[in-house]
């Protein structure tokens, strides 16, 4: 449970970010064909790097998570594995 | 952990990023009615919330982990000293009731374990007690005993089966007083049967009342032991012994191996002068136990179980000779009849001799277990 309560974060994280890149353009505080504005340069940085962030801990989460359940996997191989033996070496 | 590091950092970083569009929105000036500043303004809280609380979650799951994993280990709480102190105060008490209860069960049973062995010792009459184990087929149980010297009537009684399953006792006293009974062979392989006691001498009354007390009291110990003697006057297999002092009762059994066939005790009256006598095998009773010849008792020991198989050695014949009878005694007829008794003054007996260390572990051998061996 919290586990997944974690994992929304890292998504809440980057949907902000995304929020953030996409927010001068979308309130317009950002005026077509100009130069953009010291706001909106603040706000596209931090969204990219927030977004980026957010993807990166996302896809580290979810493989970190495959990793442990091949990692399980393969310990209990090796475990019947072992009882296997045990049994047909008795 | 790479999961849990990463969901950290994400969270580390979104905090990061909140308090920077916080920051900016507030610290570098710009509209504060625009709706960039609002935007910001908002988007910074709900970054710093969200992360706070990602953060918070990736930790609470990181230690879990860790807990299951047993890197981390259990904390203990800290108990306030009021509350150790009655804690040390209880188990204190639990100490002393546990202290008291085993003291408690220990005299019990001290006392118990007293009166076991006065009740074993026959009030009296039998000061001491051995249990053993006789016979090769069959269990048997022996409860020698014998008084001091004293007392009026020094008892030793054996009840015990050996290979051809008759076993005798012995009696021994000052006074006389003779109880013979050929023990009954145990576990159904030969017969059983107790042959009769007799009473001799001037012991009279004392006497009788001296064989019923014994009975009664070998009773409960042969049930315990699973063998049950049928006694004489019951089974009607009664052999009649009279005991003096010259006489020995010597059961030769016969040495029959089928179930069924029954051990009679032979009677025979001739006195076999030996103390290697086999109870499991021969019966010796005699109120002159001591009577020890080597020489002689052998060679008409052997004359009366020629007709035998070869007794498995005994103990006895390690034993140092305690005593010697210089002149062969009589024959006794076949028949037994009663013999004026002799009675023999009790320091005239030869003492014994044999140490601690020859003893069998029976326990301290007095004249009266010496004889009956």
């Amino acid at each position: 449970m919290v586990t997944r309560i974690g994992v929304a974060g890292v998504l809440a994280v980057f949907a902000a970010g995304c929020w953030l890149v996409a927010a001068p353009f979308a309130f317009r505080y950002q005026p077509a064909g100009a130069g953009w504005t010291g706001a909106t340069k603040t706000d596209v940085i931090t969204g990219g790097v927030l977004a980026a962030a957010g993807f990166a801990g996302l896809f580290a989460v979810v493989a970190g998570r495959v990793a442990e359940l091949y990692r399980d996997a393969r310990s209990a191989a090796s475990l019947a594995d072992m009882a296997d033996r045990g049994n047909s070496g008795s | 952990m790479t999961r849990y590091l990463s969901g950290l950092c994400v969270a580390g970083l979104g905090l990061c990023g909140g308090g920077w569009l916080v920051v900016a929105a507030v610290a570098f000036g710009g509209e504060t009615t625009g709706s960039a500043w609002r935007v910001n303004l908002l988007t910074g809280a709900v970054l710093i919330v969200v992360s706070s609380a990602t953060l918070a979650c990736w930790s609470v799951a990181w230690r879990q982990r860790m807990r299951a994993d047993g890197v981390l280990a259990d904390r203990f709480l800290l108990v306030p000293k009021r509350e150790a102190r009655r804690n040390r105060r209880a188990l204190n008490r639990d100490v002393r009731r546990a202290g008291k209860l085993a003291e408690r069960s220990t005299r019990d049973a001290r006392r118990s374990a007293r009166r076991s062995a006065r009740t074993g010792s026959g009030g009296g009459m039998l000061t001491g007690g051995a249990l053993s184990d006789g016979g090769v087929r069959s269990a048997g149980a022996g409860l020698g005993s014998a008084s001091a010297a004293d007392e009026p009537y020094r008892v030793a009684v054996s009840y015990g089966t050996g290979v051809s399953g008759v076993s005798s006792v012995s009696e021994v006293g000052l006074s006389g007083v003779g109880v013979g009974m050929a023990g009954a062979n145990g576990a159904g392989v030969n017969a059983a049967g107790v042959n009769a006691a007799d009473v001799a001498g001037s012991a009279g009354d004392g006497a009788a009342e001296l064989i019923s007390e014994l009975r009664a009291m070998l009773a409960p110990l042969l049930a315990a032991t699973g063998s049950q003697p049928v006694l004489a006057d019951k089974s009607g297999r009664t052999d009649q012994a009279v005991l003096t002092d010259q006489a020995v009762l010597t059961d030769q059994p016969v040495l029959t191996d089928q179930a069924g066939s029954t051990d009679q005790a032979v009677l025979t009256d001739q006195p076999v002068l030996t103390d290697q006598a086999v109870l499991t095998d021969q019966a010796v009773l005699t109120d002159q136990a001591v009577l020890t010849d080597q020489a002689g008792s052998t060679n008409q020991a052997e004359a009366a179980t020629s007709a035998l198989p070869k007794r498995t050695p005994f103990a006895s014949a390690a034993r140092p000779r305690t005593a010697s009878v210089p002149e062969p005694r009589p024959e006794a007829s076949v028949r037994p009849k009663p013999v004026p008794r002799v009675t023999v003054p009790r320091l005239a007996r030869p003492q014994a001799t044999a140490s601690a260390a020859d003893d069998d572990g029976l326990g301290v051998p007095i004249d009266s277990e010496e004889a009956w061996w």
